[in-house]
C-alpha cells in the first residue's frame, strides 16, 4: 500500500510513518501542510492519503477541505481523516463515500485496528469513529425505524457502520460468524436494505441509509 | 528695544512727571485750591503712566511715546511754569511774567498730544497716509498758535495783570495765533474723523479697540456741555473734569493695550444708560425746583432738598429701565441669554433633557457647527452630551469654561465669538453641570457594558486558547509518545521480551485513556464549535437532540461574540426544554432583522419557565446582556418561547 501522510506535528508524522513502514507499507509522501499535496498525489499515485483535519496555515479545517477535494478529483484514492476531537460537520458529509475514513488520532495507538482500518479505506471501504456513528444512529428522524432493531442488531449495525467485516464484528462481539451473518440479514430486512455479499457495498448501503434523510447543505 | 530699557524709559518719564508735579504743588502752595491742583497733577501723571505702560508693552507704538513725551512736557511746561510764575510774582523772583505767559500758552501742547494720539490710536499707524495732513496741520497749528499768542501784544492772562514780556509790536501775532488755532481745531476734527473712519470695515478686534476709544469719546461728549456751562459756577464740575480726563486717557490706553476688549460693549451700554438716566434725573431736578418754587414759594434749601430727593429716588429705576431697553436693542447676547434661560427653566421643571444643551448653545450662538465637550467628573477625559467619550480636536478653536466644559468651532479664531461663547457658557453653567453629571453617568454605564462584554469575549478566547493548546500541543505529543512506545513494544516482542512488551503495552493503554480524558475535558468547556457558522453549529445541536428540532438559521457569518452568544442561547434553551418542558417539538430560529440578530427557541411543552430555580436562564440573560442584547421569556400554560435580541450592526 502506498501512503501519503499530511500531518504538521513532526513527531506524530514520523511515528505514523514508522507504523506504516513496520507493517510493510510504502510511505511515498510525508507533508506538513496541504500546499504540495496535489503535486505529490499526481506524482506518486497513492492508495491512501492520511490527513490531519487541522493544518497550517490557519489550523481550521484545511485537512477536511483537502479530503473533500481529493474525493471529488480522484474518487479511487482512499482518504483517512485524523482529528483530535469529534466534529460531525465534515465526517458526516463525507461518511457515505467509498474509500473514506474518519478517526480520532489516538486510535493510532491500537496499531492493529488502525492498520486494518487503513487497509479498508484504501480498498474502497469505510472506517468511522464510533462516536460519529453513534450520532448518526441517534438522529431523531431515524429513531423510529431503528427502534425496531433488537439490542444485538443495534450493536451489529453500529460496527457495520464503523466499517467492520462480519469476521471483525464476530471477533468484537465474541459471537460466531454465522450468528453475525444472521443478525446482519435480519437488520437489513428491517431497514429495507439490499443484502450484499460484498462487505464494503453492504457498509455503504448502511451509510447511505443513515445519510439518506440528511438535509444538510 | 529690550524690555528692561523700555521699562527704564517709562519709569524715568513717570518719575520726571511726578517730580514736576511735586515741585509745582510745592511752588503753588496756598496760591491755588489744593484739591484742584492735586487732581490735575494726578491727571498729568496718569497720562505719563499710561504712555509708559504702552511703551513697555509695545515699544514701537507711537501712542505710547506721544503720551509719555507730551505728558512730561505738559507737566513741566504748564504746571511747573505756571506755579513758578505765580510764586515768583508774589515773592519778587525773576522771570515771573515769562513763566506765567509760557505756562498758559503751553496748554496747546496738551491739545496737540490728543490730536496725535487720536490719529494713531489704536493700531499705531495712521488710518491712511492722507491723514498725514492732519498730523502736519496739528504740529504747524500748535507752533503757530504758541508763537502767535506769545508775540501778540493783544494777548492777556486770565487771572493776572502782568504785561506780556514776549510781545513784539508790528508783527501779525494775533493773526498767526488765529490761523494756528484754526489749524489745530481742524486737525483735531480730522483726528476724530479718522477714528470714525477706521471703524468702517474694521476687523472684530479693531472694532472692539475702537469701542474703547468710543468710551473716551462718550465721556467727553457727556461731560463737555456740563463742564462748559458750569465751569465758573460749580467747584464740583471743576474738580470732576480731571477725573473725566483721566477716564478718557484710561480708555485710550485700554484700546491700545487691548485691555478687557470684550467687556467694552457692556461698559458702553452701561455708560450710555447712566448718562441717559443722569440727563433724565437732572431734568427732573430742574423741573422739581421750578415746580416747587412756583407752587409753594418756600425757602430755597427746602426746594433743593425736595428736588434732590425726587431725582435720587427716580435715578435707579430710570437707569435700570434705560439699561434694559438699550440691552434689548443693542446687546447681541440678549436673545441668546433669554433662550438659555428658557432652557434652564425647562430643565428645572423636568420638561427639557439636559443633553439638549448642545443644541441650545448652537441656537443661542447662531452657529450650528459648534461642538460641546463636557469634562468627565473625576477624570481628565471629555465626553459629548450623550456620554460618548471623545477628545478635543486640536485643529479646532476651543473655548473653555473652567474645568467643566469646552466648545469648539471650525474656522479661524474669532475673538468676538470667543468672548460671546465664554459669556454664554458662563450663563449656561448650571445646565452644563447637570449635563456633565448625566453624561458622566452614562459614560460610566457604557464603560461597564464594554468591560462586561470584553470579559465575556476574553473568557471565550481563553477557552478557545486552552482548547487549541490541548489539542495541538499536549494531545498530539502524547499520541506521538504512544507511537514511539508501540514501536519499542514491537522491538521487545521481536526480541522475545514479552514481559517488558506487556508493560509497555499497559503504559500505552494508560496513555490512550489520558488522551480520552483530556478530550472529554476540552469537550466539556462551554465552547461552541462555530468554525462552520451558526447555521452548522445549530444543526449539530439539533442532530444531538433526542427531540425533533426544526432549524431555521441564517447562513450569514456574524462577529464571533454574537455567534457565540447566539449559540449559547440556542444550546442553553434547548437543554432547558429537554430537562423541563416535556415538549414534543422544538424550533430553533436565528434571523437577522437590520442590525439585530433575533434568536428564538420555541417549544410546545408545559410552559411555566421562569428565570432562576436552576434553569440557567439567569446566566443566559447575563450572557446576552454582556454584548448589549436583551433576553425575553414568554412562558404561559403551554409552550415556552425564548427570544434573544442581539445587536450585530
Amino acid at each position: 500500500m502506498r501512503v501519503i501522510l499530511v500531518e504538521d506535528h513532526t513527531l506524530l508524522r514520523e511515528g505514523l510513518a514508522r507504523v506504516y513502514l513496520e507493517a510493510g507499507h510504502d510511505v511515498v509522501g510525508s507533508l506538513a501542510s496541504c500546499a504540495d499535496l496535489d503535486a505529490t498525489i499526481a506524482s506518486t499515485d497513492p492508495d491512501l492519503v492520511v490527513l490531519d483535519v487541522r493544518l497550517p496555515p490557519d489550523f481550521g479545517d484545511e485537512g477536511a477541505r483537502a479530503a473533500a477535494e481529493i474525493k471529488r478529483g480522484r474518487p479511487s484514492v482512499g482518504v483517512l481523516l485524523l482529528s483530535q476531537h469529534i466534529e460531525t460537520t465534515h465526517s458526516v458529509s463525507l461518511a457515505g463515500m467509498p474509500g473514506f475514513g474518519y478517526l480520532l488520532k489516538d486510535r493510532v495507538l491500537d496499531v492493529g485496528d488502525f492498520l486494518a482500518a487503513s487497509d479498508r479505506v484504501a480498498s474502497g471501504g469505510s472506517a468511522l469513529e464510533p462516536d460519529v456513528v453513534a450520532r448518526l444512529l441517534d438522529r431523531a428522524d431515524r429513531r423510529d425505524r431503528l427502534a425496531t432493531l433488537t439490542d444485538r442488531e443495534h450493536d451489529v449495525l453500529r460496527l457495520m457502520a464503523q466499517g467492520l467485516t462480519n469476521t471483525g464484528i464476530a471477533r468484537r462481539l465474541v459471537l460466531s460468524e454465522r450468528t453475525v451473518e444472521a443478525h446482519v440479514r435480519r437488520l437489513l430486512i428491517k431497514l429495507d436494505l439490499d443484502d450484499s455479499e460484498d462487505a464494503n457495498r453492504r457498509v455503504l448501503a448502511v451509510m447511505t441509509y443513515l445519510g439518506a434523510t440528511d438535509d444538510r447543505r | 528695544m529690550s524690555r528692561y530699557r523700555s521699562a527704564a524709559i517709562g519709569l524715568a518719564g513717570v518719575s520726571l512727571a511726578l517730580l514736576g508735579e511735586i515741585v509745582a504743588l510745592a511752588l503753588a502752595w496756598q496760591l491755588r485750591p489744593f484739591g484742584d491742583a492735586v487732581a490735575w497733577a494726578l491727571y498729568n501723571v496718569a497720562v505719563t503712566a499710561v504712555g509708559a505702560l504702552i511703551v513697555h508693552a509695545f515699544p514701537r507704538h507711537p501712542v505710547g511715546w506721544i503720551l509719555l513725551v507730551l505728558g512730561v512736557l505738559g507737566v513741566w511746561s504748564t504746571d511747573v511754569l505756571s506755579a513758578y510764575g505765580a510764586r515768583a510774582e508774589l515773592s519778587g523772583w525773576p522771570g515771573a511774567a515769562g513763566a506765567q505767559w509760557l505756562g498758559v500758552a503751553a496748554w496747546c501742547l496738551s491739545a496737540l498730544m490728543w490730536v496725535l494720539a487720536l490719529l494713531y490710536v489704536p493700531t499705531g499707524a495712521l488710518a491712511s497716509p492722507r491723514w498725514r495732513i492732519a498730523l502736519v496741520g496739528g504740529i504747524v497749528g500748535t507752533s503757530a498758535y504758541l508763537v502767535g499768542w506769545l508775540i501778540s501784544p493783544a494777548s492777556t492772562l486770565p487771572d493776572s495783570t502782568l504785561a506780556n514780556p514776549f510781545a513784539v509790536a508790528g508783527l501779525p501775532g494775533e493773526s498767526l495765533a488765529d490761523v494756528g488755532g484754526v489749524l489745530l481745531a481742524a486737525s483735531a476734527a480730522g483726528a476724530v474723523a479718522s477714528v470714525i473712519g477706521r471703524a468702517r470695515g474694521a476687523d472684530p478686534v479693531l472694532r472692539q479697540q475702537l469701542k474703547w476709544v468710543g468710551v473716551g469719546g462718550l465721556l467727553l461728549v457727556g461731560f463737555l456741555p456740563v463742564g462748559l456751562a458750569l465751569w465758573s459756577s460749580s467747584p464740583v464740575v471743576r474738580a470732576l473734569s480731571p477725573v473725566v480726563a483721566l477716564g478718557i486717557v484710561a480708555s485710550v490706553g485700554a484700546a491700545v493695550l487691548r485691555y478687557r476688549l470684550f467687556d467694552v460693549d457692556r461698559m458702553v451700554l452701561r455708560g450710555t444708560a447712566y448718562l441717559a438716566a443722569a440727563a433724565v434725573a437732572s431734568g427732573l431736578f430742574a423741573a422739581s425746583v421750578i415746580l416747587l418754587g412756583t407752587l409753594l414759594g418756600g425757602s430755597r434749601p427746602w426746594q433743593t432738598a425736595a428736588a434732590t430727593l425726587v431725582a435720587v429716588v427716580c435715578f435707579r429705576p430710570v437707569a435700570g429701565r434705560v439699561e434694559r431697553r438699550l440691552e434689548r436693542r443693542f446687546d447681541p447676547d440678549h436673545d441668546a441669554r433669554r433662550q438659555i434661560d428658557r432652557f434652564l427653566d425647562g430643565l428645572r421643571a423636568g420638561t427639557e433633557p439636559a443633553d439638549r444643551i448642545e443644541e441650545v448653545l448652537r441656537d443661542a450662538a447662531g452657529r450650528q457647527d459648534l461642538r460641546l465637550l463636557l469634562r468627565l467628573p473625576a477624570s481628565d477625559g471629555f465626553c459629548d452630551v450623550h456620554g460618548q467619550r471623545c477628545a478635543p480636536d486640536p485643529s479646532l478653536r476651543a473655548i473653555e469654561l473652567g474645568a467643566e466644559a469646552m466648545v469648539q468651532y471650525p474656522s479661524a479664531a474669532d475673538p468676538v465669538l470667543d468672548s460671546r461663547l465664554e459669556r454664554l457658557l458662563a450663563h449656561a453653567r448650571l445646565a452644563l453641570q447637570v449635563a456633565r453629571l448625566g453624561a458622566g453617568l452614562s459614560s460610566k454605564v457604557d464603560e461597564l457594558d464594554a468591560s462586561r462584554r470584553r470579559i465575556a469575549i476574553a473568557a471565550d478566547d481563553e477557552r478557545r486558547r486552552i482548547q487549541r493548546d490541548l489539542h495541538d500541543g499536549a494531545q498530539q505529543r502524547l499520541v506521538a509518545v504512544g507511537l514511539a512506545l508501540r514501536s519499542l513494544e514491537g522491538r521487545l516482542r521481536a526480541d522475545d521480551r514479552r514481559r517488558d512488551a506487556d508493560t509497555v503495552d499497559g503504559v500505552v493503554t494508560d496513555l490512550g485513556e489520558t488522551i480520552v480524558e483530556l478530550r472529554t475535558l476540552v469537550a466539556n468547556l462551554p465552547l461552541p464549535q462555530l468554525d462552520g457558522g451558526l447555521d452548522v453549529a445549530f444543526r449539530e445541536l439539533a442532530d444531538r437532540s433526542p427531540l425533533p428540532v426544526r432549524v431555521d438559521v441564517t447562513a450569514e457569518r456574524l462577529s464571533p461574540s454574537v455567534e457565540a452568544t447566539a449559540y449559547f442561547v440556542g444550546s442553553e434553551s434547548l437543554t432547558n426544554t429537554l430537562k423541563h418542558a416535556r415538549a414534543s417539538t422544538v424550533t430553533l430560529r436565528a434571523e437577522r432583522c437590520g442590525a439585530t440578530l433575533l434568536v428564538t427557541v420555541a417549544d410546545d411543552g408545559v410552559g411555566g419557565a421562569v428565570p432562576g430555580a436552576g434553569t440557567g436562564l439567569i446566566g443566559l440573560r447575563d450572557r446576552v446582556a454582556a454584548i448589549g442584547g436583551h433576553l425575553r421569556i414568554d412562558s404561559g400554560r403551554t409552550g415556552t418561547t425564548i427570544t434573544a435580541e442581539l445587536p450585530c450592526g
